[in-house]
């Protein structure tokens, strides 16, 4: 079955327009979503662009256009918190600080379990330490 | 290619950056590298870092950047279609444009009046049908004992910086098909008095933090915008699941002048054929065991936890859920998540937090309109996938959730999140 079967466009974009104000991730929106601008998003504070050496990238007259698009921060800065039980009490972990946010950019870099990547990279730290011997076989 | 290659994502690892991130070890840390990257719990400040500026463009930007393709400059260009490359369903019209209201404003914790959102309700939302039993007593009896719920305060304090969680617990009275009782609400309670794992709950002192809800099928889809006019037309496939749909036959009518709803109350308010087979399916109980375990109300409880979160906002926790730990920090994340499918790339709805009447809830509602009202989370899965909208619901990792779940499939054996049992001595 065709895959995009599933789908009855609701309003075109307009839904994934409004609901863009609370995408809380860095990530970028999708090229197939259609945005002709990058929306201003409060909920991440704005991101320095690293900008590569110019011999590095196309001329500035070359567009990409086949990218997804990305969102600029103007939200609030934000304090990473540095929190730590010392002894002796550490029977109990502390109340969170009201407020506080988990940011899940840093879950998800740390967390998302990718099983193609960590059955490759597994399989390359084997083979590059030698730890298996490969055994070819002649025609 | 290498550069793409990551360290490997095993859950173990990641639990301890959530434990050290959140202060939950014994401070008896081992020096490791790179642990600024491992902090993610956060404040906010109250303003804007930017001002939004018209002149960015002016910056140089790195190139190949994530712009879009600038604003048409030619005829042939602004009228494309803004539905190119969607495909339509089979047989299905167009949905007709609809109407979201303005974007809300965002009010980080600090700029708040208040300390709790009245757009972010901290409601916990679960499902429950049949006798009340251990199982979401232990979740309530979990849920007192990690939240914030300030119920050892007699009055709780008015100027208190917390914004105290609550707990509704949704009691669908009788098996998912059967009709419900014009005393539905006095009788559940009578019921939830006499039974020993409900009756605690019912103590003054945990008023203000769990409520028990009746549960009524018919009332709860006619406060849901997207579908009041509409899903009664859909009552033939409205237990479906995965596109397997399970009819349940319509008595409605000789019951049609008991009914506490009046007219067009049909549906999962119909009264049931009783014979041996089809009582098997339709009117088992929730809660009995796990091979009695009634059908068409798992069904259900697929569809309620969308429709509880569009209507009030909140997270929907299924109910074999026990609390470790404050969800401060995840209340304090506004956007809409549910968790992975151990290794597979879709949802798993068992917990699922979204914003009150979302546009994703709206898209939602309108897609399984079309599609047969099926709320199964590999079907959700695929309505937010081919709409490219994944982004909106994020697909959490299962360490925190489930956090054995990857290795009970014989995922990352060799470095399991717990040490395993591998002998029990029983003194």
């Amino acid at each position: 079955m065709d895959i995009t079967q599933a789908v009855v466009v609701v309003g075109n974009f307009t839904a994934y327009l409004w609901y863009l104000r609370f995408s809380y991730l860095l990530d970028p929106v999708p090229k197939q979503i259609g945005l002709k601008t990058s929306p201003l998003n409060p909920a991440i504070p704005s991101q320095p662009r690293t900008i590569i050496p110019s011999r590095y990238r196309p001329p500035p007259t070359v567009l990409t256009t086949d990218e997804d698009t990305d969102t600029r921060g103007v939200g609030p800065k934000r304090v990473y918190l540095d929190i730590q039980s010392l002894p002796p009490s550490v029977s109990y972990p502390p109340r969170p600080v009201p407020g506080s946010v988990a940011d899940l950019d840093v879950v998800m870099k740390h967390c998302d379990f990718s099983e193609g990547k960590v059955d490759l990279c597994t399989s390359l730290v084997i083979c590059n330490a030698g730890l298996i011997k490969v055994t070819t076989v002649r025609p | 290619m290498l550069g793409s290659l990551r360290s490997p994502q095993y859950v173990r690892d990641c639990l301890e950056v959530l434990r050290l991130g959140g202060g939950l070890d014994n401070g008896k840390r081992t020096r490791r590298g790179q642990m600024d990257d491992w902090k993610y719990i956060y404040l906010e400040g109250t303003n804007s870092t930017e001002e939004p500026s018209t002149s960015t463009e002016d910056i140089p930007q790195p190139n190949p950047i994530r712009r879009p393709r600038p604003a048409a400059t030619t005829e042939s260009e602004s009228s494309i279609d803004p539905d190119a490359g969607l495909t339509r369903k089979r047989g299905a019209k167009w949905d007709t444009q609809v109407v979201l209201p303005p974007p809300l404003k965002y009010r980080p914790y600090s700029s708040q009046s208040a300390p709790c959102d009245a757009e972010n309700p901290r409601l916990f939302h679960m499902f429950w049908t049949g006798p009340f039993t251990d199982k979401p007593y232990l979740a309530l009896l979990s849920f007192l004992f990690t939240q914030n719920t300030g119920i050892h305060h007699h009055e709780y304090p008015h100027d208190s910086p917390i914004c105290r969680p609550r707990f509704w617990m949704w009691i669908n009275p009788g098996p998912a098909a059967s009709i419900p009782n014009p005393n539905a609400l006095r009788d559940m309670f009578n019921q939830l008095k006499l039974n020993p794992w409900a009756s605690p709950f019912l103590h003054p002192r945990f008023k203000d933090v769990i409520k028990f809800k009746l549960w009524n099928t018919t009332e709860q889809l006619d406060g849901v915008p997207e579908l009041k006019d509409e899903w009664r037309a859909m009552k033939e496939t409205l237990f479906n699941s995965g596109g397997h749909v399970i009819s349940v036959p319509d008595k409605a009518k000789e019951h049609g002048s008991s009914h506490p709803g009046g007219n067009g109350t049909v549906s999962m308010t119909l009264a049931i054929n009783k014979t041996a087979e089809e009582e098997d399916i339709l009117s088992r109980t929730g809660s009995k065991s796990a091979s009695s375990y009634d059908k068409l109300s798992v069904i259900l409880s697929d569809m309620a936890r969308f429709v509880l979160c569009h209507r009030f906002g909140g997270i929907y926790l299924d109910a074999d859920t026990i609390f470790l730990r404050d969800w401060e920090e995840l209340w304090g994340w506004k956007g809409g998540f549910a968790y992975r499918w151990s290794r597979l790339e879709k949802y798993n709805t068992a917990v699922l937090r979204m914003n009150k009447g979302s546009a994703l809830g709206t898209f939602l509602f309108r897609t399984a309109l079309k599609n047969g009202l099926d709320f199964h989370p590999m079907t959700v899965s695929r309505y937010t996938a081919d709409a490219h909208l994944e982004g909106l619901l994020l697909r959490l990792p299962d360490a925190l959730f489930d956090s054995a779940w990857l290795n009970t499939e014989y995922y990352q054996r060799e470095r399991p999140p717990q040490p395993y049992f591998t002998e029990l001595v029983i003194p």
